[in-house]
């Protein structure tokens, strides 16, 4: 079997299953209720589907599709996986090979799950506001929705090869991280989820603004951060692929 | 008993549950101050005590903590699923039976943590903050709070996992019914972490007690029914789903309890009984046929049973209707309804918060009303703006909570107003217009009092008070306030500020409307935020009365704040002075002169002027301005809402959002830009010729309607001159 149908293996054995399907149906739910409650009235005045309700509304499902993100990536850890695992690195599989094929898998699967939230808020533009312009829902998708993942995506990888108890103790944390306001718990660089950087932003844009149209500004400081957990993922992933584990 | 000791004894030996017990008590610690640490600016550096250490500790550890243990019981639950194990224990046991044993160990690993949580928290404020210990919140909060968040989480998570037999499925459902009760209005589903802020110190728990409770008692029926449901889902070994449900459903005493906890948990939902959807004045229609000219309440307070009972006449004269129109509150139940001495049949509209009296048609009408019951409160507004309660401790009843019935008619020229309250002898009550009489028998007080007024708003308020009272000129102030909270009062020198509020507004805007009536203030509990004033009662929440000993450092001895030193607690304590400044306002606009509401003219901009006017006078422009900014920004934002400049689209959004969407707009116009308005009126004729324009204008219409064309007319100025850009 070659690399490709490896990796379409796993991704059907993911997707195929009831489980995700029911992880699928959990998160349109939660979709739907944020977009139909909370998104439709705008953020603070802003429209429905300006940058900041749609950052909004990507701070209200991510935590969501992450946690399922990182349940599915208990699968890879779990005894079952683990035993299967001895019988697979018999074969010529090196354990980076099989550490970059589940982890490929893993990002297919996300990309899936994160594209049902995208998709269905995209139609709810469309038939509601017969809104078009998606391409402006790119920037707070690729700053406030990737970089938290490729981060959760490292770590779950390094802490689930660690043991799969930590894995475990990551769920809650990823959950209240992105639902519960730690503004003035957690320092600003732990803001992975970027709502502490939403919140400042509110306050000194949105409170008072002259204009109907405000621009969400992104500064470089924020930036930086994304990019130093997209880094900080990828090393992790690159530390899972090579370090090996004792046989 | 033994498979249970065993339970306990292996989990304490895994480590996690003592990790998890530390984990939660450093969370309730941190809890202690999460009051500053939120974007409530109302309740920042409010003075620390059992009550606010209590509820904040144990509203904070329930958030977070409910998730831990619930991830705890699920992994407890899976993990011979995990581990492959679950075969060979089912040969030797019930394996269902060691799970419900596993479930109940945890439960006894949550009231241990409770229970060292609680007393950590104790230590804590008995020996860094050195506060007297009320074992009473403690009780509460831990227990009804904090606890039953730990155990639903349990209980939901387990049946969840017997249901689907899946580790992840059942956690992630918790967790969308966690963000769920986290974004809830409505406080049936905030099961986590209540929908309280924070809990009075003047009152207690009690006004919202009995909603967390009823909270509580709805979720135990929720999650028996969730469990009761996994129950009857659980695999059978070697069965598969339905099978397993086939073989569960024979046992009749299971699928009784599930039909019992569906049934029960509905019933409970749907017959909730201390809300309502209270009718705002603005979604009435007036009968303008008919005026009322007399009211005449006879109230008896039963405290211990948080319910009131009495009679109450009205006169009207009646220009050629058939019917008159009240709204009610549907917590009284109405004995009788009598017009002109007899017994009438009376309808009540579909949504029972109105009734319909037939009257005859004739000029005199006297229609006597006997109702009595508890009060309900607005649906969205409880722990944090509830227009009405009676508690043990503590009445306050807005005239907007409709405890005394409104008419749907036009109010006369005067109304005379005489009655009696009647409350247990501890309390102190504040009643409208002048108090003639005290009478005191067999444990209850009736106070007696007459008004004569423009309006009907009266309020009822009572509680544990210390009264100060003091005059300037012809007017009179009583001042009541807890004693608990007179170490502030005094530091502060909130009665000074009083006295300079009702120099400055004597003397920049005429004499007190009346000799006869005095003014009263009271402080009430934080469950209605906020100030507030009808006739001559004004009301403020206790956050005003009762911060934080550091506040003391702002003022000197003649009250003054530095106005230099601007920081969060100088615009905390401005604040505070400028809501009451703006409430006594109203006595002169709203109570003296009638100001005649047409968006976005009406007694609050005035109120707001003459408050920012005080604050200017006596902190200087650098304090005032930030008022003013403030104003300005809430002005400029509100224009730039989306759906107000876009109105075309507000078909998009439901009726609810687009009431409060209109609600929002007409404050900002009544509270921030008529305030901005009357400046630029004060910038065109300076302000000396403004404020004595303003005094001849109160001089005139002195107990009568103010429109704002005459208004305009009589400071000669014009709707453009005073025009915003």
């Amino acid at each position: 079997m070659n690399n490709i149908n490896l990796l379409k293996y796993e991704i059907k054995k993911i997707i195929m299953s009831k489980k995700y399907f029911y992880m699928i149906f959990l998160v349109m739910a939660l979709t739907y209720d944020s977009l139909t409650r909370l998104i439709t009235g705008g953020y603070y005045g802003t429209a429905p589907f300006s940058e900041w309700s749609y950052t909004f509304f990507i701070q209200l499902t991510s935590p969501l599709v992450i946690s399922v993100m990182i349940f599915m990536m208990t699968n890879i850890f779990n005894e079952k996986e683990l035993r299967a695992r001895k019988i697979l690195f018999s074969a010529p599989i090196s354990q980076g090979k099989y550490y970059l094929l589940k982890s490929t898998s893993i990002i297919v699967m996300f990309i899936i799950t994160a594209l049902i939230p995208i998709i269905m808020s995209f139609i709810y533009y469309k038939v509601l506001f017969n809104y078009n312009e998606f391409s402006t829902f790119i920037r707070p998708i690729a700053l406030f929705f990737i970089p938290s993942f490729i981060f959760f995506l490292g770590l779950s990888m390094t802490l689930g090869k660690i043991n799969i108890k930590l894995l475990y103790g990551l769920i809650p944390i990823t959950f209240l991280l992105g639902t519960i306001d730690t503004t003035n718990i957690l320092p600003q660089w732990l803001d992975i989820f970027g709502a502490h950087f939403l919140k400042i932003s509110t306050f000194a844009e949105l409170f008072g603004r002259e204009k109907e149209v405000m621009s969400l500004n992104i500064p470089n400081s924020f930036i930086y951060s994304r990019l130093t957990f997209i880094s900080l993922g990828i090393l992790f992933l690159i530390y899972t692929c090579i370090k090996t584990e004792k046989e | 008993m033994s498979l249970f000791k065993n339970e306990i004894k292996f989990m304490f030996k895994s480590k996690i549950i003592i990790f998890l017990i530390m984990a939660s008590c450093i969370i309730m610690t941190i809890g202690i101050n999460s009051i500053n640490m939120s974007n409530d600016f109302d309740l920042f550096y409010i003075r620390e005590s059992s009550s606010t250490i209590s509820f904040g500790s144990a509203k904070f550890g329930a958030s977070i903590c409910s998730l831990l243990f619930g991830l705890f019981t699920v992994l407890t639950l899976d993990k011979d699923m995990r581990k492959r194990s679950k075969g060979i224990i089912e040969s030797n046991i019930n394996y269902y039976n060691l799970m419900m044993i596993r479930i109940l160990a945890i439960v006894f690993y949550e009231i241990v943590a409770t229970l060292i949580g609680m007393i950590v928290v104790i230590a804590i404020q008995k020996s860094l903050y050195t506060i007297p210990i009320n074992i009473s919140y403690y009780l509460f909060n831990y227990w009804i709070v904090l606890f039953p968040s730990l155990l639903f989480s349990t209980l939901i998570v387990s049946g969840l996992y017997l249901l689907t037999n899946s580790l992840d499925i059942s956690f992630i459902t918790l967790g969308v019914i966690f963000i769920k009760s986290l974004t809830s209005h409505n406080y049936l589903l905030t099961w986590v972490q209540t929908n309280i802020d924070i809990v009075s110190d003047f009152v207690g728990f009690e006004p919202i007690g009995h909603t967390i409770i009823y909270n509580r008692i709805l979720w135990i029926f929720i999650c028996i029914s969730i469990f009761c449901l996994g129950l009857l889902f659980k695999r059978r070994y070697g069965f598969n789903l339905r099978n397993s449900f086939l073989t569960n459903v024979k046992s009749k005493v299971l699928v009784l309890l599930v039909i019992a906890a569906i049934l029960g948990s509905g019933f409970i939902y749907i017959k909730e009984p201390y809300t309502m959807e209270l009718m705002r004045n603005s979604e009435t229609i007036i009968d303008e046929k008919v005026y009322l000219n007399g009211l005449n309440p006879k109230i008896i307070f039963n405290n211990k049973k948080r319910e009131m009972s009495g009679e109450v006449s009205y006169s009207f004269i009646n220009k050629g209707s058939n019917l008159i129109k009240f709204n009610i509150n549907e917590g009284l139940k109405i004995d009788f309804i009598k017009v002109n001495g007899k017994e009438i049949e009376y309808k009540k509209t579909k949504d029972e918060s109105t009734i319909e009296v037939p009257v005859p048609n004739i000029e005199k009408v006297e229609i006597t009303i006997s109702y009595g019951g508890k009060i309900k409160s607005d649906k969205n507004g409880v722990g944090r703006g509830m227009p009405g309660y009676i508690s043990k401790n503590s009445i306050y009843l807005l005239e907007n909570s409709n405890w005394i019935f409104r008419p749907l008619v036009k109010e006369g020229d005067y109304i005379n107003i005489s009655g009696y309250y009647s409350a247990p002898d501890y309390l102190t009550m504040v009643t409208p217009g002048k108090l003639i009489d005290v009478e005191t028998k067999g444990g209850t007080r009736k106070w007696m009092f007459e008004y004569e007024s423009h309006t009907a708003d009266i309020g009822a308020f009572g509680g544990k008070y210390k009264k100060s009272e003091f005059t300037f000129q012809n007017m009179t102030v009583e001042f009541y306030y807890s004693p608990k909270h007179e170490e502030y009062v005094e530091s502060m020198k909130i009665e000074e500020h009083i006295k300079n509020i009702m120099k400055y507004y004597t003397e920049n805007i005429g004499e007190y409307y009346s000799e006869t009536y005095p003014l009263k203030i009271a402080e009430v509990a934080l469950y209605k935020r906020g100030g507030h004033s009808s006739e001559n009662v004004i009301t403020i929440s206790e956050n005003m009365l009762n911060r934080d000993k550091d506040m003391y450092s702002l003022i000197d001895d003649n009250g003054k704040i530095e106005p230099m030193d601007i920081s969060m607690k100088t615009d905390i304590f401005v604040k505070d002075i400028s809501l009451i400044a703006h409430e006594m306002a109203h006595q002169w606009w709203g109570t003296g002169v009638n100001v005649v509401e047409s968006s976005p003219w009406s007694s609050e901009g005035l109120a707001q002027y003459f408050s920012y006017k005080y604050i200017q006078n006596e902190f200087g422009d650098m304090v005032s301005n930030m008022e003013l900014s403030r104003w300005e920004n809430r002005v400029r934002e509100l224009k730039n809402y989306y759906y107000i400049n876009n109105s075309e689209m507000l078909d998009k959004v439901n009726e609810k959002y687009r009431k409060s969407l209109e609600m929002e707009k007409i404050q900002s116009e009544l509270y921030y830009l008529m305030p901005i308005k009357l400046l630029k009126g004060e910038e065109i004729l300076g302000e000396k010729g403004f404020l004595n324009e303003l005094e001849k204008v109160y001089k005139k219409y002195l107990s009568k309607d103010l429109t704002y064309e005459a208004f305009l007319r009589e400071m000669n100025l014009s709707k453009e001159d005073i025009e915003i850009e």
